[in-house]
């Protein structure tokens, strides 16, 4: 092959590479298609994976969602990075300042322990003792003789505040010692894959994130009474009397308008509220 | 070819018989005999190519490090065949020393260059250590140079003080046999000297083999000479008679510098 | 004569036009490099006079949210994983590079020494899945007691050192390799084995370029982020003993990638602080480096360090004596720390006793053994290492193949993701690769190959190359982690445009940047000088000569350098996960303003989708069949190109 043959193959080449690249770079996504961008709870955001999926197939809107925790949230809706946040704080909840909340369902929180632990219901306080480094080991809550690995959520996780406020001792936030606490790369997905693999584990995760009948099988009944006294609920099989649920929560600045408006109705409509159900939530109809 | 070693057999340090030696497919010696003879000075001469550099490092077994390299033949250190499967060949080298055609002292202060040698085969006192240093330095003609540096880096020296490093360190370990591959071609006309004037010093103690391409070098300072070509040793004589009555056609054609 | 005047004066003409061309295009990458650094220190100073520099560096309380920003446990947690990471892969790296070099056969050593080479190409995030797959599980059942969650500094340790372990061997096995053969010989002339000939010659006439190897082994180790972030375990504390290597730890890198979706002012600006800690670190681990390279070289030549030269007789005889005792009370006190980890005081001292008692009398039993047999132990040690380098590595490809074949097929590679990734396919993810390698060669590669050209041929010895050079330096040094910082900054803080594509091969540009110019000038400038002085002897123009002779000659190396550079920006999570990337897109968009899918990040977005394992396993086989066939690629252009051109 001569010089002249290998000079043309290679403008030819590289014509066909620039073209080909500006191609892949600029032809767009066409001009009548409006982008949603959601940010927000690790909890909220799966729902709204289903929700896009099934919502994209009806028009237009691009809907991109980044899970990043109910903090990021609420501050990429203030700075309109996001066209909504999403928070699992429950609705009034001072971080929603200057927003507007729209509840579109309930989660319930549980808790989740590895295979190792042994034991099917706990105490609010073994939990805070659980938590706060006072209890140690499963058979100090009479299970297995192993060592609790309590597993946290990052500072920005609304599911971790809920969370520590659920389990206040006289009206002030738990005492975290992170110390021992794993936090797992991630959110709600990592944590539950860590409580399967870690036979001592206990996490704190939204029901509707767990989706297979093990993954269910982890969660525990919890008495919630301050005493300790009252009765162990579970929440899969009783979950009318199981007391922990919070509001599941978009965040819009001002008033939600066009595409963003359009969305949300879908949501809060017939077809939305059973896509939320048949994802392990509770619709807003199911409670007062 | 003339067979003179057979009436010194006991004056032999080394003696060689019909080695042939291959490099892969490629037949570097072939046939090669020769004598080195006791505190002589036997110089090696011929073209490049003919094998004279290969033959020198068959002596201390150099050759071991490269690869494909195939030996037949004899070689015998003293009496014992120094190609003998099993044969100790750290204690070969440290009686059969080498000096290299570029000096090559290590990245070392001079001291620690003399006492590279002597540290490996077991000297750890240093005031043995020192007394090495200053003995080997004296034999190769440079201690009076470096006396007040020894612990500077070797490389500080010249060419010529390089080398004659590089002699010294051979010296520490106290071999029998001293080979030179061409010591003098890197260095100019002074130190080529120098080196000269020590070979003939070493000779009293030691036995010096020299490959040379330089004739005249040959004909100034060796007892017997060697000229090879093309891997054959074609005459071994001394040198005297190499050079002013030889005996074979070719050797007379090299001398008289038809070719080479 | 009216003609030749003509001629002359259009030489000229191209040549000044060229050559300012040339100038500019390099003034320009300096701009940049120096805009990130202003951007960077800018961004801190909010921090800086709010929270202050000493309380900022000695607090030990990182809770943002409380407004505490104590950052020492996370500065130390990037020096304890880094000493961990050392200690792991600085023996094993430098032994296996002993045997690559002064061991192996060449048809041994042609295997494996491209293999190592690939294997420094496999993406931090497929490491950090690696580690989160295997090496976590491994420590809690090794461990249950001491280590019930798996994540520890151990875990981030041992995966640091393995990522580490190639470029040590590389570097290493480059600098022993190069010690002249003459030294060699001269060494075995005088009757040295090859064990130590190889112990006394070649590693101390190499030891430079070794302790470069292991210099760059550390700053890898120091600006690694994603596989830390998976399998650090992430809690900032000072772990208790400091010693106790299976407490969960945070880094630096881990924070920033953990912390910058964060907007909040002060916030930011600490993080931003964070990384010029991170830098300035950096920057004190090359000077500390340089001084002890230069210092080891002048005590291998003249038998004294820089400091010995200035000492007492007497001073220097006390230290030689003490070298040993403390040495040997040294090893005494760290096997003690690490058994007491296990078990209690008394036993611990006892073990410490007995390895103490075992390394003294080590020297009388070495000179007990003869020679050769020595040279055998050592040459069976060294192969060991090398045997478990290769085990090292072979598990992790194994690993990530055998798990990730099931879920490749045709809908995987074409679809788009379901179910939030759990169904359907990656194509969106694949297109976003193929799109940021795209738009970051086009940005990276005219700036940086003339760059490279300029500096090699055309700068002056003078004050603005030297400028030139130090800000490349610095900016190569800089771990990508930052890149992402001061591009989310930029990019999402400032001018709001949120994530995009053009931003994220922006980002991924300046990274490599410095890579490509530097490759570009060290290519160009092995062209051989017989080349150019043929070429001005035909009257030649200098531009003329660049561009036609020079640039062809070099032009192997430059494209070996551009398809390594992209092919490590097509597996770089931490620049894009906050300026370009997103986690799912169920749509595929060639939009310079849109966000993208890409694999690295999917990769981590996936370990937070409960039931995807086997979906993972497959976007991090695709994620390192891409990168590893450009390294393949890249290898055989540099093959072709060095046997055609033979000078």
């Amino acid at each position: 092959m001569n010089q002249k043959t290998k000079m043309i193959i290679a403008v030819a080449l590289t014509a066909v590479m620039c073209t080909g690249g500006t191609y892949m770079l600029t032809s767009g996504s066409g001009s009548d298609t409006t982008v949603l961008r959601l940010e927000g709870s690790t909890t909220v955001a799966p729902l709204m994976e289903k929700y896009a999926e099934i919502y994209e197939g009806y028009t237009n809107v691009r809907i991109e969602i980044t899970p990043n925790g109910s903090q990021n949230g609420v501050d990429a809706a203030n700075s309109g990075v996001a066209n909504i946040g999403l928070s699992s704080r429950n609705a009034g909840h001072a971080s929603h300042a200057g927003l507007t909340e729209i509840r579109i369902g309930v989660d319930t929180v549980v808790l989740i322990v590895g295979s190792g632990a042994g034991v099917t219901a706990l105490t609010k306080t073994q939990v805070i003792g659980i938590y706060n480094g006072t209890i140690t080991n499963w058979n100090q809550v009479g299970g297995e003789n192993r060592l609790i690995v309590p597993v946290d959520r990052y500072e920005g996780s609304g599911t971790r505040s809920y969370f520590e406020e659920s389990f206040a001792s006289d009206g002030t936030s738990t005492l975290n010692i992170n110390r021992n606490h794993a936090s797992p790369a991630g959110g709600t997905g990592a944590v539950i894959g860590f409580v399967s693999s870690n036979p001592g584990a206990i996490a704190y995760v939204s029901l509707g994130s767990l989706v297979t009948s093990a993954e269910k099988g982890m969660a525990v009944a919890l008495d919630m009474t301050n005493a300790g006294t009252g009765t162990a609920f579970s929440p899969i099989t009783q979950l009318e009397n199981y007391t922990l649920k919070r509001d599941l929560v978009l965040l819009v600045k001002g008033e939600p308008t066009g595409p963003v408006s359009v969305f949300i109705s879908w949501i809060l409509g017939t077809e939305g509220q059973k896509i939320l159900e048949e994802a392990g939530y509770l619709p807003l109809a199911a409670l007062s | 070819m003339v067979k003179i070693y057979e009436n010194n057999n006991d004056g032999n340090v080394i003696t060689i018989d019909s080695l042939n030696l291959w490099y892969g497919e490629n037949q570097a010696l072939i046939d090669v005999s020769m004598p080195v003879m006791k505190n002589k000075i036997t110089a090696l001469i011929g073209p490049s190519g003919c094998g004279k550099s290969t033959l020198i490092r068959c002596m201390n077994r150099m050759n071991d490090l490269v690869n494909g390299c195939r030996i037949e033949g004899s070689m015998k250190f003293r009496g014992d065949e120094i190609y003998e499967p099993g044969a100790d060949v750290i204690s070969l080298r440290k009686r059969i020393g080498m000096i290299f055609q570029k000096p090559n002292p290590f990245p070392m202060t001079i001291r620690d260059n003399i006492t590279y040698g002597p540290k490996i085969h077991g000297v750890v006192e240093n005031d043995e250590l020192d007394e090495i240093v200053e003995r080997s330095l004296k034999q190769a003609v440079l201690w009076e140079e470096v006396k007040d540096r020894l612990d500077k880096p070797a490389f500080s020296l010249s060419g010529g003080q390089q080398q004659r490093l590089c002699i010294a360190r051979t010296l520490s370990i106290n071999p029998e046999v001293i080979l030179m591959d061409e010591p003098t071609s890197a260095l100019d006309p002074i130190a080529t000297a120098k080196i000269e004037d020590l070979a003939i010093e070493l000779q009293k103690e030691y036995t010096v083999v020299i490959v040379t391409h330089n004739m005249q070098q040959a004909a100034r300072i060796s007892d017997n000479t060697g000229f090879m070509y093309l891997g054959k040793m074609i005459e071994f004589d001394e040198t005297e008679k190499i050079f002013n009555k030889p005996s074979d056609e070719l050797t007379e054609r090299y001398i008289t510098g038809r070719f080479g | 004569m009216k003609n030749k005047t003509a001629v002359n004066t259009r030489k000229k003409v191209d040549h000044g036009i060229q050559k300012y061309l040339l100038t500019g295009v390099a003034a320009t990458s300096v701009a940049i490099i120096f805009l990130i650094i202003l951007f960077i220190f800018i961004e801190s100073t909010e921090a800086i006079s709010a929270i202050g520099p000493w309380e900022f560096i000695s607090g030990t309380e990182w809770r943002p949210f409380n407004g505490s920003f104590g950052a020492f446990p996370i500065i130390l947690g990037t020096i304890l994983t880094t000493i961990g990471a050392l200690i792991f892969a600085v023996p094993l790296g430098i032994t296996s590079a002993i045997f690559l070099s002064e061991i192996a056969s060449e048809r041994t050593r042609n295997i494996l020494k491209p293999v190592c080479e690939v294997f420094a190409g496999i993406p931090s995030i497929v490491y950090g899945f690696f580690g989160l797959m295997v090496i976590v599980p491994f420590i809690f059942n090794t461990f249950p007691n001491l280590a019930p969650a798996g994540f520890s500094w151990l875990a981030a340790s041992i995966l640091l050192g393995i990522m580490a372990l190639p470029t040590i061997v590389s570097v290493s096995d480059d600098a022993m390799r190069s010690v002249p053969k003459s030294h060699r010989e001269a060494s075995v002339a005088l009757g040295a084995t090859h064990w130590e000939t190889t112990r006394k010659v070649v590693i101390p006439a190499a030891f430079s370029g070794i302790s470069a190897a292991v210099m760059l082994g550390m700053g890898r180790a120091i600006g690694e982020t994603m596989a830390v972030v998976m399998v650090a375990g992430n809690a900032p504390n000072i772990p208790e003993p400091m010693w106790n290597v299976f407490e969960m730890i945070r880094t630096i890198t881990s924070t920033l990638a953990k912390e910058v979706g964060e907007v909040t002012g002060l916030h930011l600006s600490a993080l931003f602080l964070l990384a010029l800690v991170l830098m300035a670190m950096l920057l004190l681990t090359n000077l500390t480096a340089n001084l002890i390279m230069r210092n080891t070289k002048r005590k291998f030549e003249t038998g004294q360090g820089m400091i010995e030269k200035h000492l007492p007789d007497n001073v220097k005889n006390v230290i030689n004596m003490a070298k040993r005792p403390v040495m040997l009370s040294m090893a005494f006190v760290v096997v003690m720390m690490m058994a007491s980890l296990f078990t209690d005081i008394i036993v611990s001292t006892l073990i410490a006793f007995a390895c103490i008692l075992f390394i003294s009398t080590m020297p009388f039993i070495s000179k007990r053994i003869r020679s050769l047999n020595r040279q055998r132990i050592a040459h069976l040690a060294m192969s060991a290492s090398m045997i478990v380098v290769c085990a090292i590595l072979f598990i992790l490809i194994a690993d990530i193949t055998v798990k990730g074949i099931p879920a490749l097929s045709w809908e995987f590679l074409t679809d788009v993701p379901r179910d939030m990734g759990r169904a359907g396919g990656i194509l969106p993810a694949i297109v976003g690769t193929v799109q940021l390698i795209i738009g970051t060669a086009l940005i990276a590669l005219p700036l940086g190959i003339l760059t490279g050209i300029y500096l090699a041929e055309f700068a002056k010895d003078n004050r603005f190359t030297k400028i030139v050079r130090s800000s490349i330096d610095i900016l190569n040094g800089t771990p990508s982690i930052v890149f992402g910082l001061f591009g989310f900054a930029l990019f999402v803080h400032y001018l709001g445009i949120g994530r995009t594509l053009i931003g994220g091969c922006i980002v991924l540009a300046f990274l490599i940047l410095p890579v490509i110019i530097r490759t570009t000038e060290e290519t160009v400038k092995a062209v051989p000088q017989e080349l150019r002085e043929a070429s001005a002897a035909m009257g030649a123009t200098k531009w003329e000569t660049t561009a036609k002779v020079i640039v062809p000659a070099a032009m192997g190396g430059v494209v070996t350098g551009v398809i390594l550079s992209l092919g490590r920006a097509a597996g770089e999570t931490a620049p894009i996960m906050f300026v370009a990337a997103v986690g799912i897109k169920r749509h595929i968009e060639f939009s310079l303003f849109d966000t993208i899918m890409a694999l690295p990040y999917y990769l981590y977005y996936l370990t937070e989708v409960p039931n995807s394992e086997e979906v993972r396993y497959g976007v991090a086989l695709v994620l390192l069949m891409i990168v590893l066939s450009m390294f393949a690629i890249a290898s055989m252009v540099r093959h072709h190109y060095s046997k055609k051109v033979r000078w």
